[in-house]
């Protein structure tokens, strides 16, 4: 049967897992870790690096390593959220043609998807070391408060990673399906997300194998990243400034390194009380000396800077219980940032119960993917899932007002129509912007697109009835229709304007990432019989000086020697090149030249 | 009771006449008998009679039965067909109708009323059809109808005669043989979904009864999901089943958001569906009561029409027979008035009497003046006559027979005896007879009961008499009356409390 993997595509770190006989597995990188940092950098030489390589790299290569590439994800340029990661980055982002954001990467930009797809691809390779076998198919986790364009652009990344993305399902409903998946449970369950860029919370009724989703909320630009921003920017940059008077934003390396520390320190902080920050030679003065910088974090110090962060998700928790109105009877928290004390004590306050410790927060979202993607493939499935749709739909109507169609929680798949007429005499077209939020001013909330309908009838004011219709499937992905009633012409859209990408440009980039695809695996096979051929070429060496005694004096060892040194010499030459098929021959010549020696010794020696 | 009681009289076709032999003069005729004893011509058939009578069926055989048996009349037997004489066990009262003109056509008379064309057996009316929205109370209806079709109760249930989920909904055949992966049991579902959506209330939609309760509510929901989500068919082939089981996934979940966000809604929509329910019940409730009493008011008619024809038929055979018997006085009117000749003739038969009566021949002037009443009913004078006549008649009447009986018996031709005595007794119950022909039944033990009757006739005209009391306890100790027996002993012990046979008897009785 043909495998779907599940992935957590975090802000900070990425989890694949993947059901084995019907246990959820998952799976470890090539270094063993099980999570991978989302982080993807260019070398100096071009090379392509992710992960944990990419990390390492970071602090002297910081304007080409990106990092929490998903807070981008589907954001329109002049969003707030891009104006703040422009401050706060060392990478370089410009805005892309359809008003989206991609980011400068040495002579090349790439957009979020294309980056994203970086990840996705890493993730891939690890499944296929795994299992041996050749993945195609993925489920993928996005914040349950991702809209539209957000999943879109999701669904994108996964396409030009090769990967047929069976299904977009939310976060904290990922963890829950983990979390009831293969016993009996009939429990409101609140999952408590709070990760590396986003938060969610989503409030659960699990009975029967059926995950229903109550209700659920976040905030797509809150998270441990925003934690670290306070650590650096309202702490360590304002007492650097103070006591020496620079900026250290100013710098890029700086920067990078500051963000290194302030991670550091707040992990740090989850088990100790106090943590120390020590960046010698962190900025040069021009002259000769350069500057340290040396500080105590205390754990008051982080929670005093952070507390308002955990308060607007205690904020949105409220709304979310009141929403699902049903009493919560267990809670889970997920996501690296519920480690902090703060954060735990918080929820605890609010739920009044003690949150469950079954779950492991790294990796429960991956583990829940996996299993959608595996029930998915099953003939009776063992869990359903029954998710809605985080926030309202609807066009912008005269006024600039917001007229919501679907609102939020509503169960997905949907669909709503609803009949609008036109606003003035001899009307013959409409503007049909489709919008995703929560205010009622229109121009608050997200645009996912906007199409025109044309060739109405020239008729007074509220005359001409135009239906529009909207529907969400089963990922959550909108697709909206407007008709003319009287003419029954239609205009109809699959939102996707701002995931920023045309279809040309993702089969593009799906070419140039199996081409890419292609050189990593020759190159890894190349490597492998370097390999071989060192591992061979230097066994020869370690016996050639006792075969040597052996042999010299006769005139079959003087020749016999001769070639053995002309092998070393081709091989020496084949490992330290590229050519594939001089590594072969050498490989094939020295094990020849090896066992050889190896007689020797044996008879003679 | 049957018509062994008219045994006497054979069948209805059998024609009645009068014993030319018999003595009218003794008869004993009430005025029933006397009536139709004028009636009878010897051609009339009994049933002709009986319709003419003007009587009471029964009553009519009653008196003919009497008649035959004191053998005034004689029953000749038809020739050809009889019909056995048999009336009802609880007689109709059948009001004497109005004759009722002859149909036209003229009808096989002997045709059977019970078979006649009748009005057509009564049809339970089918409850089909209530708009929507039945029963349910005006507030609700309102709220429920400014929420569109979340809040739209169809007018009846579903499933309606306790029949399976799909009652009578009529599959697509080729629909559910096209090929796809679905179970034909999904198909069905999907198919019966689809196509009565508009019909099916929210319960009936998630295949549940109708509640309040939550969980209830989710657990039908989540079978539903299970059923229609798209998860379900994931990579199977859903062939035209696609489209339509998107489109129930998702009113279904419409349903469910909208329950579980708006509380009224739900409560609302509960109370009017059970409010729909009731009154649907209702509504085939009533169809039912109408139905029974249709087949009640039905079978009334029929048992109208029934006592409409029976009447009809005997008013059409009595007027056919009047006429018949106007003709035949008509004929003899031509050769003499009738009337006339009555009173001469009671006239003459009074004369006769009177005359017998100066000559002491008290019993031919009874019988004469007996006649005279006969002929001439209104003649106060005759009856008068007849009564002082008859007085004196019985009684040498009852002497003579009292006589004649006790040569029997000094013959000891007991039974001669005893029947001659009893009807001297019956003309005049003397004391003195009575007990002698009480005590002679007693001993030979014919008829105690009429022994017993006699010996009281005796004591109630002489009730201090010891000896008749005596005969009396003894024959009712006899029959077996022992506690009247033992009323009548104690009242003998009072007025003779030595008397040893009283107190004899007495123990008897005890024992
Ligand atoms: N022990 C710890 N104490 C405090 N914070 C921690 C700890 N461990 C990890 N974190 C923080 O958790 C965040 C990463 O969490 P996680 O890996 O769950 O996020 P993610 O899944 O990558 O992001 P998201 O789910 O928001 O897309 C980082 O900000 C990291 O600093
Ligand atoms: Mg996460």
């Amino acid at each position: 049967m043909e495998r779907i993997i599940g992935i957590d595509l975090g802000t900070t770190n990425s989890c694949v897992a993947i059901v084995e006989g019907g246990t959820p597995v998952v799976l470890a990188n090539k270094g063993g870790y099980k999570t991978t940092p989302s982080v993807v950098a260019i070398s100096e030489n071009g090379k392509r690096l992710v992960g944990h390589i990419a990390k390492r790299q970071a602090v002297t290569n910081a304007a080409n390593t990106v990092y929490a590439a998903k807070r981008l994800m589907g954001r329109r340029w002049d969003s707030p959220a891009v104006r703040t990661m422009i401050e706060t980055v060392p990478y370089t982002i410009v805005k892309g043609q359809g008003d989206d954001c991609r980011i400068k990467l040495r002579d090349r930009i790439y957009s979020v998807p294309e980056i994203s797809s970086i990840i996705l691809q890493e993730m891939r390779l690890v499944a296929e070391e795994y299992t041996g076998e050749k993945i195609e198919k993925a489920v993928i986790t996005v914040p349950a408060y991702f809209n539209d364009s957000q999943r879109q652009a999701t669904k994108d990344a996964g396409r030009i990673a090769g990967l047929d993305v069976v299904r977009i399902i939310n976060e904290p409903t990922a963890a829950a399906l983990a979390y009831g998946y293969g016993r009996e449970v009939d429990k409101t369950v609140a999952v408590y997300d709070l990760g590396g860029g986003t938060f969610d919370i989503s409030i659960l009724r699990i009975a029967d194998g059926v995950f229903e989703v109550l209700a659920t909320a976040g905030d797509t630009f809150l998270g441990g990243e925003d934690f670290d921003g306070r650590i650096i920017m309202d702490w360590l940059v304002l007492e650097f400034a103070r006591d020496n008077q620079i900026d250290l934003r100013k710098d890029k390396m700086a920067l990078q390194r500051l963000r290194d520390a302030a991670e550091k320190a707040k992990c740090e902080l989850s088990t100790a009380r106090e943590a120390e920050i020590n960046l010698p030679f962190i900025i040069s003065t021009g002259g000769a000396d350069a500057l340290h910088l040396q500080k105590t974090l205390t754990r008051e110090k982080l929670e005093e800077l952070t507390v308002d962060l955990v308060e607007r998700t205690i904020k949105i928790c409220k709304k979310t219980v009141e929403e699902a109105g049903e009493p919560v009877d267990e809670v889970l928290l997920v996501g690296g940032m519920t480690r902090m004390p703060l954060v735990q004590r918080r929820v605890r306050e609010f739920f009044g119960r003690q949150p469950g410790k079954n779950v492991h927060p790294d990796e429960v979202v991956a583990l829940g993917a996996a299993i959608q993607g595996s029930a998915l493939m099953q003939d009776q499935q063992q869990v359903l899932l029954l998710d809605v749709t985080p926030m309202s739909l609807g066009i912008m109507i005269v006024g600039g007002l917001f007229s919501v169609l679907i609102h939020a929680n509503t169960t997905v798949p949907t669909s709503k129509a609803h009949i609008f007429t036109t606003v003035r005499d001899n009307q013959t077209s409409v503007k049909i912007l489709v919008l995703q939020g929560e205010h009622e001013q229109a121009s608050k909330n997200d645009l996912l697109g906007e199409f025109i309908l044309t060739g109405l009838r020239a008729a007074p004011a509220g005359e001409v009835e135009i239906e529009v219709a909207f529907d969400i499937n089963a990922d959550g992905i909108v697709s909206v229709s407007a008709r003319d009633l009287e003419t029954g012409q239609e205009q109809a859209i699959t939102v996707t304007a701002t995931s920023g990408l045309s279809e040309d440009e993702i089969k593009k980039m799906m070419a140039e990432n199996q081409e890419y695809l292609v050189d990593v695996r020759t190159n890894e096979a190349l490597e492998r019989k370097r390999l071989d051929a060192r591992r061979a070429h230097s066994e020869v060496e370690r016996i050639f000086p006792r075969v040597r005694e052996l042999l010299a004096g006769s005139d079959f060892g003087d020749d016999a020697i001769r070639k053995a040194e002309g092998v070393l010499n081709r091989a020496r030459k084949a490992i330290d090149g590229n050519d594939m098929e001089a590594l072969q021959t050498a490989s094939e010549a020295l094990t020849r030249t090896l066992n050889m020696f190896k007689g020797v010794v044996e008879k003679i020696g | 009771m049957s018509g062994a009681e008219f045994s006497k009289l054979g069948a209805w076709e059998d024609r009645p006449r009068r014993n030319p032999s018999a003595d009218l003069t003794t008869a004993q005729l009430d005025s029933r008998r006397a009536f139709l004893l004028t009636r009878l011509d010897g051609v009339a058939s009994i049933s002709d009679i009986v319709a003419i009578s003007g009587m009471i069926e029964r009553d009519a055989l009653a008196a003919l039965s009497a008649l035959v048996e004191q053998d005034l009349v004689q029953i000749v037997p038809a020739t050809g067909r009889r019909t056995p004489i048999a009336i009802e066990a609880a007689p109709m009262p059948v009001a004497v109708a109005e004759p009722v003109a002859p149909p036209e056509d003229d009808e096989e008379e002997d045709e059977p009323l019970s078979e006649r064309p009748g009005e057509p057996a009564p049809v339970m009316e089918r409850v089909d059809f209530l708009p929507d929205f039945h029963g349910v109370a005006r507030d609700d209806v309102h709220w429920l109808r400014a929420k569109g079709d979340l809040g739209h109760v169809p007018g009846m249930p579903w499933q309606r005669l306790g029949t399976d989920r799909y009652g009578k909904f009529e599959f697509d055949r080729r629909a559910l043989l096209r090929p796809c992966d679905l179970t034909v049991a999904q198909r069905r579902e999907v198919l019966f979904l689809e196509a009565n959506a508009g019909q099916l209330d929210h319960f009936e939609y998630f295949n549940m009864e109708p509640t309040a309760d939550r969980t209830e509510w989710r657990r039908a929901y989540f079978r539903f999901s299970r059923q229609f989500h798209p998860d379900t068919f994931f990579r199977k082939n859903t062939g035209e089943f696609g489209g339509m089981v998107e489109s129930i996934y998702r009113r279904g979940t419409r349903i469910h958001d909208a329950f579980s966000t708006d509380q009224e809604l739900r409560d609302r929509y509960l109370r009017a569906v059970q409010a729909r329910d009731a009154a649907y019940r209702g509504a085939l409730e009533a169809a039912r009561e109408r139905y029974e009493q249709a087949k009640r008011d039905i079978e009334a008619r029929r048992e109208a029409q029934r006592v409409a024809d029976r009447q009809r038929v005997a008013a059409r055979r009595k007027s056919a027979l009047r006429e018949r018997l106007a003709n035949n006085t008509r004929a003899r009117r031509e050769v003499h008035n009738p009337a006339n000749e009555r009173v001469e003739r009671a006239q003459r038969f009074y004369e006769d009497g009177m005359q017998q009566y100066r000559d002491e021949k008290f019993i031919e002037a009874a019988a004469s003046l007996q006649l005279a009443m006969t002929y001439d009913p209104r003649n106060e004078a005759y009856r008068q006559a007849y009564e002082k006549v008859s007085e004196r008649a019985h009684a040498i009447k009852a002497d003579q027979l009292w006589k004649f009986g006790y040569m029997q018996e000094s013959v000891a031709r007991i039974d001669e005896a005893i029947d001659s005595y009893l009807e001297a007794v019956k003309l005049s119950p003397r004391p003195s007879y009575c007990v002698h022909v009480a005590e002679m039944m007693l001993s030979m033990d014919r008829d105690l009961h009429r022994a017993a009757e006699l010996a009281r006739i005796a004591s109630d005209a002489d009730p201090r008499n010891v000896e008749y009391l005596l005969l009396l306890g003894k024959i009712y100790e006899r029959v077996g009356l022992t506690v009247k027996a033992a009323t009548v002993l104690e009242r003998a012990l009072k007025l003779a409390p030595k008397d040893e046979r009283i107190k004899k008897a007495q123990k008897g009785l005890k024992r």
